[in-house]
């Protein structure tokens, strides 16, 4: 049997579709947020888009904020969270994962990914045992939170820290995150992104991702 | 789950990389900014903050937080302003307390020389010298205390303004010009991949 024209096409927009639904959810959820912090009973819509301005609201549209959702959610959907055998396990296994990338770069004699990065942003990407420990004793403790240098160290491989700071302070400006503490920062992820990004898998799937979170089969 | 990756897996590539080094673009604003403003005094100051305010209200910018960084920053700056100009009146008016127990001593001791019997010392005698010169410490020391209120006021500023800086740096054309340029849709592969190996072992 054979894939028809139309079953393409239909697959093609699907994912055009949840895409645009899931930066339309991210720009209502951070307009929400906006309008409660500013004590507004009814939001109006386009008073705080024009509040928040249209540099804010592209950055909100940028691909890092649907990494970051995807990164949250594959953490709750493999119940990393708080599992913490599992999360050791991964966190291990992305310091195992970046040493493979850097050996195969020493291997080839280049100092760049073929996608540009350069070797000493990978090596930077390393977690350092202390942190993986503090990980999993937080998520053994009282549910997985991540320290800000933690989290950049774990999207190393996809964006600098800065970035990932700049897009955090973005994200927690707009109620999606928690970013507390004066030296060391604490992330907590407030499960809108997650949420929303599990609503887009969703939707390619023809399920309901989001309902049944804690009951796929693993 | 392996449907759910496989969707995830199909999604569309993307992410971004770094960012300028605006470390020391914010240290030269920082730096800029408070120096413009010490050498003005506390009024001419105020008058620039409000003008600032004004400027930034005017097209909505007063409410975001770089913006508003800059308000208290420079809010901070007028403060310690009004901390620096009251320096000197603290110092004047500890030496004319000082200059008003030493009168008062000297008119003792002329009147003491002049009539030894009748003009008499007793505890007390001097209460007035007493309370004159302690005031004028106090005066010299809040004075003192004023040169650390005024430090913390300029660093807390200083720190204000670098946040500001840097805040406004993720708007910056070269910021944004660096993101789009950066897909990393081979890091973004990887990053899923991490995942792969807790999947459940097919038997």
């Amino acid at each position: 049997m054979t894939t028809s024209l139309t079953e393409v096409y239909d697959y093609v927009t699907s994912v055009g579709s949840a895409r645009s639904e899931f930066y339309a959810g991210i720009v209502d959820a951070a307009c929400q947020d906006y309008g409660k912090k500013q004590g507004m009973h009814e939001i109006d819509k386009n008073k705080v888009l024009d509040a928040i301005g249209a540099a804010t609201i592209k950055q909100l549209n940028h691909s890092n904020v649907e990494t970051l959702a995807q990164f949250l959610f594959l953490m709750k959907l493999f119940r990393l969270n708080n599992d913490s055998a599992r999360l050791r396990r991964y966190l291990e296994g992305h310091n195992e994962r970046l040493k493979a990338k850097l050996a195969r770069l020493e291997t080839q004699n280049t100092r760049y990914t073929a996608s540009g990065k350069p070797a000493s942003s990978l090596r930077k990407g390393l977690l350092h045992p202390e942190q993986i420990n503090k990980m999993v004793d937080e998520a053994d403790d009282m549910g997985l939170r991540y320290d800000q240098t933690s989290l950049g160290c774990l999207l190393a491989e996809v964006m600098s820290p800065a970035t990932t700071r700049n897009l955090l302070i973005l994200l927690s400006e707009f109620g999606f995150l928690r970013r507390i503490g004066n030296n060391t920062k604490v992330i907590r992820s407030l499960g809108v992104l997650e949420r929303l990004y599990g609503d887009r898998v969703g939707k390619l799937m023809g399920e309901d991702v989001n309902s049944g979170l804690g009951e796929i089969s693993q | 789950m392996r449907l759910i990756l496989a969707a995830i897996f199909a999604g569309l590539a993307s992410a971004a990389v770094a960012e300028p080094d605006v470390e020391q673009v914010a240290a030269a604003f920082a730096n800029e900014f408070r120096a413009g403003n010490l050498f003005v005094s506390e009024a001419e100051c105020r008058a620039r903050l409000s003008q600032r305010h004004a400027t930034f209200a005017q097209v909505g910018g007063d409410k975001l937080a770089p913006t508003a960084f800059v308000l208290e920053a420079n809010r901070l700056i007028c403060e310690a302003l009004m901390h620096q100009e009251a320096i000197p009146l603290h110092r004047a008016e500890a030496a004319r307390l000082t200059a008003e127990a030493q009168r008062l001593d000297q008119i003792w001791r002329r009147d003491r020389a002049a009539d030894p019997v009748g003009v008499v010392d007793f505890p007390g005698r001097d209460a007035s010298q007493q309370q004159l010169r302690s005031d004028a410490r106090w005066q010299l020391e809040t004075a003192y205390a004023k040169g650390f209120i005024i430090a913390d006021l300029q660093a807390e500023a200083d720190r204000l303004l670098r946040l500001a800086i840097e805040d406004f740096g993720r708007f910056g054309p070269q910021s944004k010009r660096t993101m789009l340029m950066a897909a990393d849709a081979d890091g973004e592969k990887s990053l899923q991949e991490g995942f792969r190996d807790l999947l459940p072992r097919a038997s």
